[in-house]
């Protein structure tokens, strides 16, 4: 005995299906204009960011008080006074010791940036490529770092980078040096910090739009005659441009305030924004002078970053055209 | 016996007026006690005792917030001073932590609403806040134990009282050192490349620095650019600005520094966990001593009496005693009574004389062009 034929006719009836179309004139149905649906889509997105909101407008406040904090006075044995003055900015642009600290931060943002990159994106094609096992153990080596406490970190590297740490100490018993190399309390160690904290934040955005690549394009440029490096150069290298660009604007925002890494592996001798603002906010107690400092460093990081950010987007635009 | 054990912590807790006897028959009925032990125990002149001896305490339930420095210094003055006061006194003592620059900002932070009753900070911090009115004049007869405090320890005309005091001076790697370094031009040697200590700007210590500085190079305290310059040529002697006890201290163990101007008590407990770390007092130009001071800012929230009493507390000779024998704290009392090894380590009243007098008016007039200048020199 075989089973009951299906009852199409059952089915497909507008009684038996209450999803199905209404009948017109029915008020429970009745088809929406598209500005209406514009408006719906317009409200959940907003209603959406509502949360994120309420914790926007909190440091939008922050960013509010700490400019108007940049225009106040400021005598040593009275602090900070109510005023409306650019001296601050002033002070602050005439000085070549602050200009050459503004500018060592940013130089040492771009070198961590860079090194960043080049040792991220290796390390994210391998892992975009990677399946099963392999990935997983990628993905756990890049997310580790993360998981540990900044401060934690650098005393990691205080011990490894040491005189006698286990770095110096390989290479004296490799024969490749005499005596420690002074790599403590320079640039030097607070930039192999900074790319160790950073790096999570290149590779995962990479890693992401080029997981993201159909494979079958490469397989295309490989049939038409390309070799691997140039299917890379031609295919895979500028359809990850979005990852890199949203990496390298982490790495570069990040490593510019880096305050821990500075402060324990520069050992008071790397001075850059970041410990600038602390003395004068919290030593010197002159508050308008370190949020002149704040402003300025968050204003010129911003102005770079949109330069960067337009000159990317030319470059995706002039590739797509090509 | 656990019972009796619970029933020890039980009557405690009614003598520090945490339960009421009420509470307490409640709880001994549980522990499986019978009605009539119950009925004995709560009449028991013993319980009266403990009941009364916690109403005794003159200032039970009454609460005041002090806000002194961390690590080692804030360590050794809760054990000397604030679990000692709490517990004669039955008050509650809320501690906050900052060094110095850290409580003027707190206290000029809450001037509308002061939320610290006493702060302890060096006395250049109390002559920093005294022109803006924050804090209040101790009243001196209220507190008893200022009688035998030496004048020149009573900062801004009473605003603050010294209750201890720190000298700053040269610490070196025995092993590099078989004798003591015996002048800050040592700091300045040219085998000491790399090898070299300083404190960082935001401590008093390198404001004393830029004077010997000063001294070095033919200046003094009120001409000091002399000493800045010397100190730009001591860059590259410098291998760390020191902030972390620790991490310094690993580092002299190590030999990666060898010389270091800093504060003398600052290793103590290294020492004497065998770290090859020494101070020196016999350095040709002098060393600095400096008063830590108790004040009470105006218009603190909490009751006065207790404020004023744990501002004596602060100068009691036996509170005195155990912080110089805890951390090398000079006495400011002259009623304390330090041992012949102790006193070896902290200023008293005789070194006094031959410690580097600061024009603390003058420092506190220069001190954030000196801040910043320090940084310049050293850091570049």
């Amino acid at each position: 005995m075989g089973l009951p034929p299906i009852p199409w006719e059952i089915t497909l009836s507008s009684e038996a299906l209450p999803l199905s179309s209404p009948t017109p004139g029915s008020p429970s149905r009745r088809p929406r204009s598209p500005a209406t649906r514009r408006a719906r889509r317009w409200l959940t997105a907003y209603a959406l960011l509502l949360p994120g909101a309420f914790f926007l407008a909190f440091l939008v406040m922050s960013v509010i008080m700490l400019a108007r904090f940049s225009l106040n006075g400021w005598d040593p044995g009275l602090g900070m006074y109510p005023s409306l003055t650019l001296s601050n900015y002033g002070d602050f642009i005439s000085d070549s010791y602050f200009r050459g600290i503004f500018l060592k931060t940013l130089r040492l943002a771009l070198v961590v940036t860079l090194i960043a990159l080049v040792l991220g994106y290796p390390y994210a094609y391998f892992l975009a490529m990677s399946r099963g096992p392999v990935r997983n153990l990628l993905l756990l080596i890049v997310i580790v770092p993360l998981l540990i406490d900044v401060l934690v970190r650098a005393y990691g590297w205080l011990i490894l980078l040491g005189d006698r740490g286990l770095i110096n100490q390989s290479l004296i018993s490799l024969g490749v040096r005499d005596e420690p190399f002074y790599m403590l309390y320079t640039e030097t160690s607070v930039v192999i910090e900074l790319i160790h904290e950073i790096l999570p934040f290149m590779v995962l955005p990479i890693a992401a739009v080029l997981e993201k690549i159909d494979p079958s394009l490469r397989e295309a440029g490989q049939n038409l005659g390309a070799s691997k490096f140039q299917t890379f150069l031609r295919i895979t290298l500028p359809m990850s441009l979005p990852g890199i660009l949203a990496g390298t604007l982490l790495c570069f925002a990040l490593s510019a305030s880096a305050f821990v890494a500075p402060l324990v592996l520069g050992g008071g001798k790397v001075m850059v924004m970041s410990l600038l603002i602390r003395t004068q906010m919290s030593v010197l107690l002159n508050w308008p002078f370190a949020a002149a400092e704040s402003i300025i460093l968050v204003a010129l990081t911003l102005i770079i970053l949109y330069f960067y950010i337009r000159a990317s987007r030319m470059g995706l635009n002039w590739r797509q055209r090509d | 016996m656990k019972t009796s054990a619970h029933v020890d912590d039980l009557f405690e807790e009614l003598a520090q007026r945490r339960i009421s006897r009420r509470e307490l028959g409640k709880r001994l009925a549980a522990l499986g006690l019978s009605s009539t032990a119950i009925a004995a125990a709560l009449a028991s002149p013993d319980i009266n005792r403990g009941a009364v001896s916690a109403q005794d305490k003159p200032f039970s339930g009454q609460t005041i917030r002090v806000q002194f420095w961390s690590g080692p210094e804030g360590d050794n003055i809760q054990r000397n001073v604030v679990d000692p006061f709490v517990e004669e006194t039955g008050a509650q003592v809320i501690v906050e932590y900052g060094f110095t620059s850290g409580s003027i900002a707190k206290v000029r932070a809450q001037a509308a609403d002061p939320q610290l009753d006493v702060v302890l900070m060096d006395d250049i911090g109390v002559l920093t806040v005294v022109p803006e009115n924050l804090l209040q004049s101790l009243d001196l007869a209220k507190i008893p134990n200022a009688a035998n405090v030496d004048e020149r320890f009573i900062v801004a005309d009473g605003k603050g009282i010294g209750f201890f005091t720190y000298v700053d001076t040269l610490l070196y790697n025995t092993a590099a050192y078989p004798s003591p370094p015996t002048t800050w031009r040592d700091l300045w040697a040219e085998d000491l490349r790399n090898k070299a200590s300083m404190p960082t700007s935001n401590q008093t210590p390198a404001l004393h620095m830029v004077i010997a500085a000063a001294i070095l190079a033919g200046g003094d305290q009120h001409n000091p650019d002399p000493g800045f310059a010397l100190l730009e040529e001591l860059r590259p002697n410098v291998r760390v600005l020191a902030e972390n006890t620790s991490q310094i201290a690993e580092l002299m163990k190590t030999g990666d520094v060898e010389l270091l101007s800093w504060t003398s008590y600052i290793f103590r407990d290294y020492m004497q966990q065998g770290y090859p770390i020494e101070n020196t007092f016999s350095l040709k130009e002098g060393v600095f001593a400096t008063p830590a001071c108790a004040a009470i800012p105006e218009g603190h929230p909490g009751p006065q009496e207790v404020a004023e009493a744990f501002v004596n507390k602060c100068l009691e000779p036996k509170a005195q005693e155990g912080m110089a024998e805890g951390l090398w704290f000079g006495p400011t009392n002259s009623e304390a009574v330090i041992p012949p090894e102790t006193a070896k380590r902290v200023i008293t009243f005789d070194d006094l004389d031959n410690t580097i007098p600061v024009d603390l008016e003058h420092l506190l007039s220069v001190r954030e062009d000196w801040i910043t200048r320090y940084e310049r020199a050293l850091v570049g």
